[in-house]
């Protein structure tokens, strides 16, 4: 029996929780949680029915709101950097990095938008971060939330594929309680962006509230948007238009501080799919190749055992081996 | 037109509630008359068709082309891991902003020099934004009304709608194809896969326009690689996969999807009259679009004649539910939302953005995709 006394439950009441409720909550608990027979699906590249979905989403809301912000995570560990919907980018992963549970993963966030299977793509992870708790661990990147996904795909990809965006809605409270990082090793921090001139140490990124909207400023935000520069002293505002950039001297200041040897983050494109900067104090690790079906990197995956750490590469997979889906008119052209 | 006063056009589109004025303006209605008189200018004609150009279309096209040999002068700034936005790219349209009128005032008659002080914003504009390196439908619109204008000063005539079509919005084309690859702009307000190309909207109207009626050529043709190499000379929409074939590599279902939905439609003529309520769904009635658009005397904000006295509850804005009045009717899965306001109410931080706090740092570049401006708040 899970204590759901309110001090150690999150806030999830991030939107408006009563209407989504009243409309799906007929849902939750209608349907069997089947981790298996949800998992045989997901790795077809199918979704779920939307009960089944609702019911994986509910069911993950009230296990990771009682997750930290920052979870512990001991090695062997394999760190993954964005997905962006490439579902059979991610299945490549998957066999160059080995399976969910044999291999234990971190990702890094940004599973969502740009790719064409965002649904199929999140809706995997999920179906494994169900089963396999104690075997992946998913972050929170600046895509999972409303504002971004709204515009960069994933709310287009549900409202056609459902008919409306109730799931959606689901999806994105979910990434509300995701954990914004993971600590490995007591020594390897892993967040999407990097760092924050708010915080400056470990129990500070804990003290976060963090089950609400990615905010549009703010440490929260920070953490998820921020870049490094080789040319940057410490601070420079970001042209993103969120987040900051920062530099060496601040990474080197925020590891020494916390104990740590390495900042771990995705968040850039890097051509080759892994990259240290400042004096291997970070590292970038990118997981999607051929990135916006236009771009020809490399993907990468980061794996991290004690003291000894070896990036393995891969590349997209080749037009034949997906699965090429039945053409849906949109109603304008009926 | 001689006596108008002219004006530096203005934005007006400020928030979700001015949508319903635009709506209503005498801009929009003309300006979807303009796109329709172009299309139908242009049914069943090929690209490569013989049509006659007059002096002032050549010395236009000219200008186009002293534009592209800009661009290929401008030597690129190197780039370590960014994947999107040369900076060099600011040197272009630094440029063209600083030429921008006397290039107009070469082309155009005298009797249309008082006009550029309006026509030069729309003809800037035209060729993407140079803070965040990026080029979408919305600056192809603006591209769509300086030809507008241009007709509406008696520049160019009915009688030159083909060749507005098929010579000078098809040089645009190049032009901007070529600052993108070059330049590696971003495609705009990008909803990625689920958007019809990542930069134009307007050849594919035009171009399923001259498809309608193609003996050899349905639109599952273009799907077949090698068909559409044959025949992109033939029509800009045709042109236009050609290039996405170019640029894009992975499956044709996968990094364009919409095209590879429409392709299943049976004819043409569907297809044309699909992308124009589509043109209205997912552009003309996108606030983020049409929140950068600039209004003048020529593109005007104000209310049309034509729409009927409305009562109070008409001008209210547009809910979830709430079809835009003069829309035409549209169903399921494009129907006409806000996402951001439809959300509003649902994200808390929403509520808090202070105006201007993030708009303001857009002064600059960015490497990558961008956090997009809050939604302005009523």
């Amino acid at each position: 029996m899970i204590d759901r006394t309110p001090e150690n439950v999150l806030r999830v009441s991030v939107c408006d929780e009563g209407e989504l409720e009243k409309t799906t909550s007929h849902l939750i608990g209608t349907r069997k949680i089947e981790p298996e027979q949800w998992i045989t699906w997901a790795s077809e590249c199918k979704y779920l029915p939307e009960s089944d979905a609702v019911a994986l989403c509910a069911t993950l809301i009230d296990r990771l709101s009682l997750e930290a912000n920052v979870v512990p995570v001991s090695s062997p560990v394999t760190i993954c950097g964005d997905i962006h919907g490439q579902f059979y980018d991610l299945l490549e992963l998957f066999k160059t990095g080995g399976t969910v549970p044999n291999t234990k993963y971190v990702f890094m966030g940004d599973y969502v938008d740009r790719g064409h299977y965002s649904l199929e793509t999140v809706t995997l992870l999920f179906c494994l971060l169900l089963k396999y708790p104690n075997h992946i661990t998913l972050l929170r990147g600046n895509h999972e939330s409303r504002r971004i996904s709204n515009v960069y795909g994933f709310y287009d990809e549900c409202q056609n594929k459902y008919g409306h965006g109730n799931v959606h809605k689901w999806f994105c409270k979910v990434f509300d309680v995701l954990p914004i990082g993971a600590l490995i090793d007591d020594s390897v921090i892993c967040v999407h962006g990097g760092l924050s001139p708010d915080i400056r140490t470990i129990d500070s990124l804990m003290l976060l509230d963090r089950a609400q909207e990615v905010p549009n400023k703010g440490p929260l935000c920070d953490i998820m948007w921020s870049d490094p520069d080789d040319d940057v002293e410490d601070w420079v505002i970001s042209q993103r238009g969120a987040g900051f950039v920062f530099g060496a001297r601040v990474t080197e200041e925020f590891l020494l501080n916390n104990n740590l040897s390495l900042l771990c983050r995705s968040h850039q494109l890097v051509d080759e799919g892994f990259k240290y900067m400042f004096n291997e104090k970070l590292a970038t690790v990118w997981s999607a190749p051929n990135y916006c079906y236009r771009c020809g990197n490399a993907a990468a995956v980061f794996e991290i055992d004690g003291n000894s750490r070896s990036t393995k590469y891969f590349n997209a997979v080749p037009d034949g081996s997906r699965e090429k889906p039945d053409r849906v008119v949109a109603p304008y052209f009926l | 037109m001689s006596g108008k006063a002219y004006m530096a056009p203005e934005k007006k589109i400020k928030n979700v509630f001015d949508l319903n004025p635009w709506y209503f303006s005498k801009a929009y209605e003309e300006y979807l008359a303009f796109l329709h008189r172009l299309n139908d200018s242009v049914i069943g004609v090929h690209t490569t068709a013989d049509i006659r150009c007059s002096p002032l279309v050549i010395d236009f096209i000219d200008m186009l082309d002293s534009l592209e040999k800009w661009i290929d002068k401008i030597p690129l700034e190197e780039v370590s891991e960014q994947r999107f936005g040369n900076k060099a790219y600011r040197h272009f349209y630094e440029r063209l902003c600083k030429e921008a009128p006397e290039l107009l005032q070469q082309v155009l008659p005298a009797e249309a020099h008082d006009a550029i002080i309006e026509l030069v914003t729309y003809f800037t504009e035209s060729f993407g934004n140079a803070t965040r390196i990026d080029y979408g439908s919305g600056h192809e619109a603006n591209f769509l009304i300086f030809l507008f204008c241009l007709q509406k000063i008696g520049v160019f005539n009915n009688e030159d709608n083909q060749v507005l079509v098929l010579r000078i919005f098809n040089k645009y084309l190049r032009v901007c194809r070529h600052l993108q690859t070059k330049f590696k702009m971003e495609p705009a307000g990008s909803r990625g896969v689920h958007a019809i190309d990542d930069f134009q909207f307007a050849p594919f109207i035009f171009g399923s326009a001259q498809l309608i009626g193609s003996k050899n050529l349905v639109p599952d043709s273009y799907l077949k690689k090698t068909v559409v190499e044959a025949h992109a000379h033939t029509s800009l929409f045709l042109d236009c996969v050609n290039f996405i074939n170019q640029t894009k590599t992975g499956p044709f279902h996968e990094h364009s999807n919409q095209l590879w939905n429409i392709s299943a439609v049976p004819h043409w003529k569907k297809v044309n009259s699909g992308m124009f309520k589509m043109y209205e769904g997912e552009v003309l009635k996108k606030f983020p679009v049409v929140q950068h658009m600039f209004f003048g005397s020529l593109f005007s904000f104000d209310r049309s004649e034509n729409v009927k006295e409305t009562n109070e509850e008409d001008i209210q804005p547009p809910q979830n539910s709430g079809m835009p009045p003069r829309a035409p009717a549209q169903h399921g899965m494009f129907a006409f939302k806000i996402p951001s306001v439809a959300n509003s109410s649902t994200v808390r931080s929403a509520t808090v953005v202070e105006s201007g706090d993030l708009r303001s740092l857009h002064t600059h570049k960015h490497p990558e995709e961008h956090c997009p401006p809050p939604m302005a708040e009523p």
